[in-house]
């Protein structure tokens, strides 16, 4: 008898002990997670980090990358439902030319350096007068309401962010596009975030939320 | 890329090996033989009790003859280290591990023991620290703790702080049953239970037991006991508690008690031979706050739920004695599940720590010898599988070192050490810590 | 790039050598033995219900165990640490030297348990064990008492030819 009670004991000792070593990674996230190459838990696509976990966005919504929040797209505005909905005449393709923004609310045409063709804004004195996946470009001499495209996509190097606004790949920890083309003091980046100089870090500047930035 | 073992490693297998061989034969003392003996005359006649002994609080008795000494007994363990690193300063690890030769006081801890009666006792330990004066932050910042003396002319003084490394009563309520109610020690495996100093034969601990896959105390409740089978002993220990978490010695966040256990075997198989096995079960709960507010005037709780996770953990160990050669090991493995919505941080700069099965184990070899202090050799290996991430796979470490002990109460010590990462990608790949390691600790 | 010589390991095996050169690996050699020697007699209360103690019960008990025997807890005490008494009782019955006694008590504080049995001079043993239940000692055989019993070790008398215990 006391050897079978030892025999069970040593059975459910060693079952337990082994028990975690069956962690493939499929098992090592929680809900609306991957296992990422960096080894690490991560959102999956249009789920946003929250305290504690991943949230996923509703249906129609999308992800802004910088301040991890699920958001309308560009064009779209949440409406009474919360659902998003076309706002017409914002983010209409536009050139200047033949292509312009006849709406009187989003009258500026919006296109980046380089390019040509844009999308069609508002002005704006500061965030609040922009639709969420906007941030007002209170740098510019008229501020309008403008996107940051490529935040947050993946990449292997920076190659892999040519043409985005977020240009630069970050290779050290998140291995995503950031934003690298802004100067400390004038914060010309997405909204709630300031241009952080990581240059001790040897990643000159970045846009990163004030709490990342070291002081 | 294959590694040929360090020098010290080859010569002390040979070394060994050789000890093996002419102890083979070695035996502890034996009794020695019988001589010839008279017959014994045959009991003397019963006298009247006139034993001379007029008072029992001559010898600090009374007459209900306690068990213990009732009187407190204070009495504790310190020790001094000198601490050398081989490190280029170009190296890689010269930016993460300290760079300096130096002194140090490690342990001054304090002990009150005192049976309280012959079934109830009490035991307390504390350990004195200079931390927090000389913490070091990631940032590479150190605090400094300073105030005025008054007691001389509001001088600077540098303050520390007090650690309380247990602190219980316990009780027996039966011939193999005791229980402690308190902070304990979590009765797992050799070197926890050991815990100081002088008892341990290295200067410092293997890494798997430093990172604690058992927590290194809890506080609740622990029933042990053995039972003697012929020339076996069986243990048990058994422990309840508030677990793990930041607060562990006076709050349970979460409300939910861990679990533990522990079973083992002494047995006079060649020598001694001790066999354990220990279990635990618990969740950890960290939170910043407790947060009521008062919305429609009504009390409303919105405690946040910071991070959780269940964890089990799981450890063998064995030890083997036979006559002054000495031979240890310990497995421990630990697995993490984090509960939703309560998952922490990764502490790499992005993402969530995933759910994680970590293991560790060592093993520790020596020979006491009868001269020069009774020196002892001794060789530990160890190896240890933290949490999975892109920097670091695991951590090895080999070390072999000298104990002597001139005194029951005093122990010398030296300990060349090297650490690497085997499988480490970049930044830790090529890296060796070594270390040399003086000790002097005492008991007093 | 031309690795540190380590010193540390040198170090270790020049003093493993030294110790090993000197100091024999194996049986001690036994001592030279008189022709006759005094018994160290394990002595209870003549009202103790203890009749014969194993080795290993003497063992565990003076190495710190706690041993009941008929729901009588046994008390131990020993002899001053110097003495032949206890020297010769540790070396047959925990088989450990003086400085191997003080290591394993120094050892226990630390761990937190229970700390070697009282030591009483020796003058008392004897006066103690005899008033006191549940007390139980050691002593040479000529200083047997009508006022305690002795008991057997291991079912050996000690008048048995081959009882264990001898005063060193």
């Amino acid at each position: 008898m006391t050897e079978k009670i030892l025999a069970g004991l040593l059975g459910a000792f060693v079952a337990g002990a082994q028990g975690g070593c069956a962690l493939d990674d499929a098992d090592k996230c929680g809900p609306h997670m991957e296992f990422s190459d960096s080894q690490v838990c991560t959102c999956v696509e249009n789920a946003v980090e929250v305290t504690g976990g991943c949230e996923p966005c509703a249906p129609g919504d999308v992800v802004d990358e910088m301040n991890q929040a699920c958001v309308c797209p560009a064009g779209q505005t949440r409406d009474g439902g919360g659902t998003c909905r076309e706002v017409a005449g914002l983010g209409d393709p536009c050139n200047g030319d033949d292509l312009t923004c006849d709406d009187p609310l989003f009258n500026r045409c919006a296109v980046a350096v380089d390019a040509t063709t844009g999308y069609c804004t508002s002005s704006c004195v500061d965030d609040s007068g922009c639709e969420a996946a906007y941030t007002c470009a209170v740098w510019e001499d008229e501020p309008y309401c403008r996107t940051f495209t490529g935040v947050g996509q993946a990449c292997e190097s920076s190659d892999d962010c040519a043409g985005n606004d977020a240009g630069f790949c970050e290779t050290l920890q998140s291995h995503t596009c950031q934003i690298a083309t802004c100067t400390v003091g004038i914060d010309e980046c997405p909204r709630d975030n300031i241009c952080c100089d990581l240059s001790s870090y040897g990643l000159g500047t970045l846009c990163s939320s004030p709490e990342d930035c070291p002081t | 890329m294959t590694r040929s073992p360090p020098l010290a490693l080859i010569g002390l297998e040979a070394l060994l090996a050789s000890l093996l061989a002419g102890t083979a034969a070695a035996q502890p003392p034996a009794p020695l033989p019988q001589p010839a003996v008279a017959p014994s005359p045959s009991p003397p006649p019963p006298v009247a009790a006139d034993d001379g002994l007029d008072g029992l609080g001559d010898l600090g008795l009374e007459q209900a003859l306690p068990a213990e000494d009732e009187a407190l007994t204070i009495y504790g363990f310190a020790d001094v280290t000198y601490m050398m690193y081989f490190l280029h300063d170009d190296a890689a690890a010269a930016a993460l591990f300290p760079k300096e030769n130096r002194f140090a006081v490690g342990n001054l801890n304090l002990y009150a023991r005192r049976a309280l009666s012959d079934s109830w006792r009490l035991l307390a330990e504390v350990r004195f620290l200079y931390a927090p004066n000389g913490a070091t932050h990631d940032d590479g910042t150190i605090d400094q703790t300073s105030t005025n003396d008054p007691a001389d002319f509001d001088r600077p003084l540098n303050w520390g702080g007090i650690e309380i490394e247990r602190v219980y009563i316990e009780y027996d309520v039966h011939p193999r049953v005791t229980i402690q109610v308190g902070s304990f020690l979590t009765p797992y495996g050799i070197w926890n239970v050991d815990h100081g100093s002088p008892a341990i034969i290295g200067t410092s601990r293997p890494y798997a037991i430093g990172e604690a896959l058992f927590p290194e105390r809890q506080t609740g409740l622990h029933a042990y006991g053995t039972l003697n089978v012929g020339e076996y002993t069986v243990g048990y220990h058994a422990t309840l508690s508030n677990g793990r978490g930041p607060y562990e010695t006076f709050r349970d966040l979460d409300q939910n008690k861990a679990v533990g256990g522990r079973l083992t075997l002494e047995a006079p198989w060649a020598g001694t031979l001790k066999l354990g096995a220990s279990a635990y079960g618990g969740r950890f709960t960290d939170r910043d706050s407790d947060i009521s507010v008062i919305e429609d005037g009504k009390l409303v709780n919105t405690t946040p739920k910071g991070v959780s996770y269940d964890e089990r953990a799981f450890a063998a160990d064995a030890l083997w004695t036979h006559g002054r050669f000495h031979l240890q090991t310990e497995i421990i493995t630990r697995h993490i599940a984090y509960r939703n919505g309560a998952r922490g941080v990764s502490g790499f700069g992005e993402g969530f720590a995933p759910d994680s099965f970590t293991y560790g184990t060592y093993g520790l070899g020596a020979y006491r010898f009868e001269r020069y202090w009774n020196i002892t050799p001794f060789i530990m290996v160890d190896y240890y599988r933290p949490i999975a991430s892109q920097y670091l796979d695991t951590i090895a470490t080999v070390a072999a070192g000298l104990n002597f002990r001139p005194l029951p109460s005093v122990v010398l010590k030296a300990m060349y050490g090297e650490g690497w990462f085997p499988g480490a990608p970049d930044l830790l790949a090529d890296v060796h810590l070594r270390t040399m390691v003086f000790q002097v600790a005492c008991i007093f | 790039m031309r690795r540190p010589i380590r010193i540390g390991p040198l170090l270790v095996g020049l003093l493993l050598s030294i110790a090993v050169a000197v100091e024999p690996i194996g049986p001690r050699a036994a001592e030279a033995e008189p022709a006759t020697k005094k018994r160290l007699v394990v002595i209870v209360g003549r009202d103790s219900p203890v009749t014969d103690l194993s080795r290993i019960e003497l063992n565990r008990m003076f190495t710190g165990s706690v041993v009941y025997v008929a729901k009588l807890r046994l008390v131990p005490f020993n002899f001053p640490p110097a003495s032949r008494e206890r020297t010769s009782f540790d070396g047959t019955m925990l088989g450990m030297s003086p400085a191997e006694v003080g290591r394993f008590w120094m050892d226990r504080k630390i761990r937190g348990q229970s700390g070697a049995p009282r030591s009483l001079p020796a003058a008392y043993v004897v006066k103690l064990v005899a008033r006191l239940p549940g007390a139980i000692g050691y002593v040479a055989e000529d200083q047997l008492t009508p006022a305690v019993r002795a008991i057997r070790v291991g079912g050996l008398a000690y008048t048995d030819a081959t009882y264990p215990l001898f005063l060193q």
